[in-house]
């Protein structure tokens, strides 16, 4: 019970939870959505309006998992990193740390033949500018006071985008899921 | 003497009545589930098999010796066309008895059109009371018995004589295996392009990464360039001929199986016995470049070609095999056996592989080889045959009627000499499945001429190349000046295409 009361003091305020739920949602739902767009033309020609809705649908319910999952980690470098550097200002926080890696996750996707390719030295060597560029972005946001409160704004505003569209879309897409796998 | 009562009676009527009915619907449809002298029908296909690189059609190497033995009591097709020149077409028309214009699955993991999806190889004898299997390797012939499924008894999972399978979402999600693995594994986690999922898709990416160092390591010693894989599946050839061969021992009931491989696609990943075998430095003449060359080098496409002779050398010794296994069981005196592969592979005039819209002999010329129970003395057939014969051909070998759907005909039991038939393929990848085809290649092969039409294409909007494969096997010179039977092949190829190729609604 002490280690359960210890872990959830280091948790960060669930409000700031919430923003930063949303800063990984919005990452990884525009994301697939933009991606979705960028094929539906091609699908076009072969695919049914049915299939083209399931695999929507899949791709929502894996979306939310994917953004619990980013949460989870940044819960988890909340809890064991020292307070001040991530868990006080955790939204903001957060949201650099998802956006930087966001970034990063996309240059790798359109550079995935040089990556494969890549020994262990040059695996190592964009790591280090991942790394770089999060402390950067670290620094930038916690040094700044407009910028968080400008971050804050817009995740507040982002919440209304998360409620009323991202998650009702995959709850409907939940929905369609069980019907296909049980129809 | 017991007397019957009025209650007796109906008792009596009311069994009785459903047991007649039964027996009468048995037999109006033909099912007799004891009937002992129905063969079993086993179709074997391995993918990109060019007969033009087989020993069995010619070729200088020695690649296809198993092969040779099993033709010899077997009839073998020498001009055997697929449908189109990647999986999609080629399986389709193998599967459904039709051409890509009337199937449409000619798309890159195209669907068949909806009535294919219930009149199919499969539907043809499981009405006739055979059981049916399948099992592929190749994910695009799989989204296709995916499509067939409700005429497939038994269909198994592709990872089933795999070593591992990375496709992790149809496992848990077997109801809807079609859409899910088209979903993550053509969309969320694809390699190849931008996938849909930003991070799952690089966690993803260091699993495979993972379990193919892993495999890699383990069977160094015996696979010196990597264990086959392809679509996530890593595999040898030698575990799917021995579940093969466990499955086919298990069947008893007349049973109709498919069996769909993915050797010798590439990548060329031979057992260590076969690496380096060809060392007679084989020097293929440069044939004239095509509109479609990809700018490979002759000297990349030389050691290509011989990866792939390796790898289809192996591939041939594990059917040698089965085929000993076949033997050895029994198989060969109650099963009609076909050989032959969906679509080849081209080495030449600057391309490498089958991904692309020239269809020159090596990449839609493919093997067939019949072997009826009991064997016949090996017979060679020159005339030109379509993979969309196949279905009836079989149907009539087992005895059972054709289907007036089926566009292909029977080859069995037609004159050597009739060279009346047309035969035709096509690469169609570029339009939509239910509009004309605009932006297509078309081969139509009669007698000994072939003519091939590139039309709607880049770098090919009206063009027609004309061979006569009797004088140039090779198809090195293009005839344009013989324009009367240029005229006459493309009048009848824009028939058949006039027929068949309408909007769908």
């Amino acid at each position: 019970m002490p280690y359960l009361q210890m872990f959830a003091r280091r948790l960060p305020d669930w409000f700031d939870v919430r923003l930063a739920f949303v800063a990984c949602a919005l990452v990884v739902y525009n994301w697939l959505v933009i991606q979705y767009l960028y094929r539906l033309p091609g699908w076009l020609y072969y695919q049914t309006a049915w299939d083209l809705v399931g695999i929507l649908g899949y791709g929502l319910v894996s979306a939310a998992i994917e953004s619990a999952f980013l949460l989870f980690i940044l819960l988890a470098l909340a809890v064991v990193l020292p307070p001040r550097v991530l868990r006080d200002k955790f939204a903001v926080g957060a949201t650099g740390w998802v956006l930087v890696t966001g970034v990063w996750a996309a240059i790798s996707q359109y550079n995935d033949a040089w990556l494969r390719e890549a020994g262990l030295g040059r695996l190592a060597f964009v790591f280090v500018l991942y790394a770089v560029s999060v402390v950067i972005i670290w620094f930038v946001t916690y040094r700044f006071r407009t910028i968080q409160v400008h971050v804050r704004s817009f995740l507040e505003r982002a919440l209304t985008l998360l409620y009323f569209l991202y998650l009702p879309a995959t709850l409907l897409g939940l929905i369609l899921i069980t019907l296909r796998n049980i129809g | 003497m017991t007397r019957t009562t009025r209650r007796d009676f109906t008792k009596l009527v009311s069994l009785g009545l459903p047991l007649a009915a039964w027996q009468a619907q048995n037999l109006e449809a033909g099912i007799d589930s004891k009937s002992p002298q129905r063969p079993h029908v086993l179709i074997l296909v391995f993918d990109t098999l060019s007969a033009s690189h087989m020993s069995l059609y010619g070729y200088p190497r020695k690649t296809t010796p198993n092969l040779e033995r099993f033709a010899r009591g077997a009839t073998t097709y020498e001009a055997h066309y697929a449908g189109g020149n990647f999986t999609t077409p080629g399986t389709a028309s193998l599967l459904t008895g039709a051409l890509p214009w009337s199937h449409r699955a000619f798309n890159h993991a195209g669907r068949l059109s909806t009535p294919f999806a219930n009149r199919n190889i499969f539907s043809a004898f499981r009405e006739a009371g055979y059981r049916t299997l399948a099992y592929t390797h190749n994910m695009l012939a799989c989204y296709l018995l995916y499509q067939c499924r409700r005429n497939i008894d038994q269909l198994l999972d592709p990872g089933a004589f795999c070593l591992y399978d990375g496709n992790l979402a149809p496992r848990f999600l077997s109801r809807d295996a079609d859409t899910v693995t088209r979903a993550f594994e053509d969309f969320l986690l694809q390699r190849g392009e931008i996938p849909g999922s930003l991070f799952f898709s690089l966690v993803d990416r260091v699993r495979m990464r993972a379990l193919r160092s892993r495999e890699i390591k383990k069977h160094l010693r015996d696979y010196p360039r990597g264990v086959p894989e392809l679509f996530k599946l890593t595999f040898r050839l030698e575990d799917a001929i021995e579940g093969i061969k466990q499955t086919i021992g298990r069947i008893s009931a007349p049973t109709f199986a498919y069996f769909h491989l993915l050797p010798p696609h590439e990548p060329y990943r031979p057992h260590r016995d076969f690496v380096g075998i060809f060392q007679d430095r084989l020097r293929i003449a440069p044939k004239p470049p095509s509109p479609f060359s990809a700018g490979v080098d002759a000297r990349e496409l030389q050691n290509l070609r011989t990866q792939y002779d390796e790898f289809l050398t192996y591939t041939d010794a594990h059917i040698g095999r089965l085929m000993d296994f076949l033997e050895a069981s029994g198989r060969f005196d109650d099963t009609i056996i076909v050989f032959t592969s969906d679509h080849g592979q081209l080495f030449e005039r600057g391309i490498h592989g089958h991904v692309t819209e020239v269809l020159y002999d090596p990449i839609i010329r493919v093997p067939l080889i019949i072997r009826t129970p009991g064997g016949t003395a090996g017979q060679r057939v020159s005339r030109p045959t379509s993979c969309i014969d196949v279905l009836p051909t079989v149907l009539q070998l087992a005895g059972l009627k054709i289907p007036e759907w089926c566009e292909g005909s029977s080859l069995h039991g037609q004159l050597e000499t009739d060279d009346s038939n047309a035969v035709f393929a096509m690469e169609a990848k570029q339009n939509p499945k239910d509009a004309p085809l605009k932006r297509a290649s078309f081969m139509i092969r009669k007698g000994n001429h072939k003519l091939v039409c590139y039309r709607g294409l880049q770098g090919a909007e009206e063009t027609y190349e004309l061979y006569d494969l009797r004088n140039d096997p090779e198809e090195r010179e293009a005839r344009t000046a013989d324009r009367g039977t240029l005229t006459e092949l493309r009048a009848e190829l824009e028939l058949e295409i006039g027929k068949h190729d309408r909007v769908r609604t």
